[in-house]
């Protein structure tokens, strides 16, 4: 049987019907491929901010001056602050213990007086340590807080204020420090990675649980050919979705999309390649649904949360686990993703990662097409 | 024959159908350890190894301070020079660089003129909070030059002086391994008890299970048992590795932890069951499964703060058992919180668990009928 004879395509043809098929007949399919990515845009774009709003701060004021009952109002009107007020430390610590407050701030006593005589006083801030990332952020808003109070107050009063080496931030690509600018680019990469790895999970799984798998095998087309027959209805859906996915970020929540859809198409295609052979690798290689799904989600969906650079910084892990990252497909995805939503079309950074990513998809390609071929011999 | 007979027989089963697949049960206990391991060391908010990119037209003392403090920062690996602003930008274009900072040529005259001097810093909005954090540390390093270069410009004002309770040197290790025992713990538990019914239908045992002489909620009831026990074994697994691989301390009671496993294993047997009713087959079963714990993983807490959520998602994050057993699990490991102080988070916990299992009982019967 040659490339070019026309029964192969037939037959190809026929197995990708089957496919399509068993695709559309299947309710969670669609569940995947459009509900989950609604879902997940709304979560990344609504719910997940990775700055800190409204934090429920307890505030005791031991001073009850002028200046304590301003700068608590000060508080009170920003946004990163919910404030309630509290007798003493003693009152709000159970809250603090219950998570229902994540820090207490005591305004001492002769703190307007300190602050007329240019005496240095100490605003005390005691955190849930329990919450990291919190009390880091409820630290620096209170510095910034008191340090911007402070500031106006001297100008009333007449001290003099000026620094002496100042740094001016600006931020490019994202001037208005949007954190859903990072996040909703990821969460696509996120719905990408789902579809590949843990829908095409379960196909061959099935096929060897369900024992229908010989059936197939017998049928007369090469091996190469069958696996990309499986493969196709899969790679159409998630490109499908990922279109979903735009569509939302860009109306729905008014990401700038500066680069072309040539370049998303490519970038879309190179990933879904990776991952779609990494499913299949891990659904050919288990047989088994259940082991297969465990295995998609532990090598497929949480390092492409975790790993790739999505939300937390691959410089500032443990060795170990940067050289880890190197094989997480989604690694090569993230900065082209958000490249092409925020800058444009950076082909000298787009390139490199399609090229690693087809790789990838290769060399999965290669090990199915033998894991299958092993076990017919 | 007793209803307990009945349901230990049917519980016994369960358990073989899990436990007898070495493959199965190889994933079960391999497949948690390695995610708490990779997962719990890999995440850290901490911005560190930075690379920064500078433009320097100014040969004076202030720029010489500022960057030999900049190159001793212990956050900064690297410090490259660039010929121009241009060059500048194209180097954060190809994420060369995270920060690129433009020194002015006449920076050190203004330092001279006792004027505040200024520099640009060039970040990339593509890695915002990254960004962000980066651009606090070169704030502060600014600022302790500052000082150093002119010391009676320090004038006493007003300071926040920091203490972080139950975890004094803010250890992000702290926050995520107590935390990972209920991530890991949800999707281990569910993904068993999704399977327990659409197993049946998938292969066609379905009718038989039916046609047991046993009333619908014996037959639920053993297939709990499963998913129970596995959520127990394991988050007993994490209560007792966690100290011993790492430096976080447990300073709870491991009655109230136990009890906590228990309940919140029971609540997410219950989700996964009423799910498993509901499916056709494995992939509906395990894809429902998945549908359902991403946001309630996302709205937990685990993820980003409840607090800055809007005020209806906050409300949805109330009834979350994640969130309620992320609370005890930090509360026990760091804060040691009392039993009575637990009570509040482990009986919703409970009453998840009584409606999801009443709603996989109801369907069950509206399915059989």
């Amino acid at each position: 049987m040659s490339a070019g004879d026309p029964l192969l395509w037939r037959r190809a043809a026929a197995i990708r019907r089957k496919e399509w098929a068993q695709v559309w007949l299947d309710p969670s399919t669609f569940g995947l491929v459009v509900l989950m990515p609604l879902i997940l845009m709304f979560l990344f774009g609504s719910a997940v901010t990775l700055d800190v709003h409204g934090t429920r701060t307890g505030v005791v004021d031991q001073d009850h001056t002028r200046a304590s009952r301003e700068f608590i109002a000060t508080l009170s009107r920003n946004s990163y602050f919910t404030v309630e007020e509290g007798p003493s430390v003693a009152a709000l610590e159970q809250g603090l213990r219950t998570g229902d407050v994540r820090g207490i701030v005591v305004i001492p006593d002769g703190f307007e007086t300190g602050l007329a005589r240019l005496q240095p006083i100490d605003v005390q801030l005691i955190t849930d340590g329990s919450q990291v990332n919190t009390a880091t952020f409820l630290t620096g808003h209170l510095r910034g807080a008191l340090k911007e109070w402070v500031e106006a107050e001297a100008g009333e009063l007449d001290i003099p204020v000026t620094p002496v080496l100042k740094i001016l931030p600006r931020y490019t690509y994202n001037p208005g420090l949007e954190s859903r600018f990072m996040l909703v680019p990821g969460a696509i990469g996120i719905v990408m990675a789902m579809i590949g790895s843990l829908l095409t999970a379960l196909i061959m799984a099935r096929e060897y649980e369900r024992g229908t798998m010989e059936g197939l095998l017998a049928t007369p087309i090469a091996i190469p050919a069958l696996v990309l027959s499986k493969l196709i209805p899969y790679y159409v859906l998630g490109l499908a979705s990922t279109a979903l996915c735009v569509v939302v970020a860009v109306f729905g929540y008014g990401l700038p999309f500066h680069g072309s859809v040539l370049a998303l198409f490519l970038i879309a295609s190179a990933f879904l390649a990776a991952v779609l052979g990494q499913g299949l690798l891990i659904s050919a290689g288990t047989k088994n649904q259940f082991v297969s799904t465990q295995f998609a989600l532990l090598s497929g969906f949480l390092p492409s949360l975790l790993l790739s650079g999505f939300l937390f910084e691959i410089d500032s892990m443990p060795t170990a686990i940067q050289w880890l990252t190197y094989i997480v497909p989604a690694r090569y995805l993230i900065p082209s993703l958000q490249s092409v939503f925020l800058v444009g079309d950076v082909w000298q950074l787009f390139l490199p990662n399609i090229a690693i990513l087809l790789l990838f998809g290769a060399f999965f390609f290669l090990r199915v097409t033998r894991a299958i071929t092993r076990r017919i011999a | 024959m007793s209803w307990w007979t009945r349901v230990k027989a049917m519980a016994l089963k369960e358990l073989k159908v899990v436990l007898l697949d070495r493959r199965v049960l190889t994933t079960l206990v391999i497949s948690p350890i390695v995610q708490l391991i990779l997962f719990g060391f890999a995440t850290t908010l901490e911005v560190r190894n930075i690379d920064i990119g500078v433009v320097n037209r100014d040969n004076g003392v202030a720029s010489e301070q500022f960057l030999s403090a900049l190159a001793g920062s212990r956050n900064v690996r690297d410090i490259a020079f660039y010929p121009s602003e241009a060059a500048l930008r194209e180097g954060i274009e190809q994420r060369e660089i995270l920060a690129g900072l433009v020194i002015p040529p006449d920076l050190s005259a203004q330092y001279a003129r006792r004027e505040t001097a200024e520099m640009g810093l060039l970040l990339d909005g593509r890695r915002i909070n990254a960004a962000q954090i980066v651009a606090g540390y070169l704030a502060d390093i600014a600022n302790d030059t500052g000082t150093m270069l002119r010391p009676e410009s320090a004038h006493p004002e007003p300071e926040v002086v920091a203490r972080h309770w139950w975890n004094p040197n803010l250890e992000y290790r702290w926050f995520t391994l107590p935390g990972m025992i209920t991530l890991i713990t949800t999707v281990i538990v569910l993904s068993v008890s999704v399977q327990a019914i659409a197993r049946e239908r998938e292969f066609g045992t379905y009718d038989e299970l039916m046609a047991l002489p046993m009333r619908h909620w014996e037959i639920l009831l053993g297939k709990c048992v499963p998913a129970f026990c596995v959520g127990l074994f394991n988050g007993g697994l994490y209560v007792l590795i966690i100290p011993l691989v790492s430096d976080v301390p447990f300073n709870g009671s491991l009655l109230v932890m136990l009890a906590a496993i228990a309940s919140f294993s029971l609540a997410i047997t219950g989700i996964g069951l009423a799910i498993s009713t509901v499916s056709q087959n494995q992939q509906q079963a395990f894809l429902g499964g998945f549908l359902v714990i991403v946001p309630m993983m996302l709205l937990s807490g685990y993820a980003s703060p409840v607090d800055g959520m809007p005020q209806w998602l906050q409300l949805v994050s109330r009834i979350d058992p994640l969130s309620h057993m992320l609370t005890i699990c930090h509360g026990l490991f760091l804060k040691g919180l009392p039993p009575a102080l637990a009570w509040p988070h482990i009986w919703p916990m409970l009453s998840v668990a009584l409606i999801a299992l009443g709603a996989a009982l109801g369907l069950l019967r509206l399915r059989s009928d």
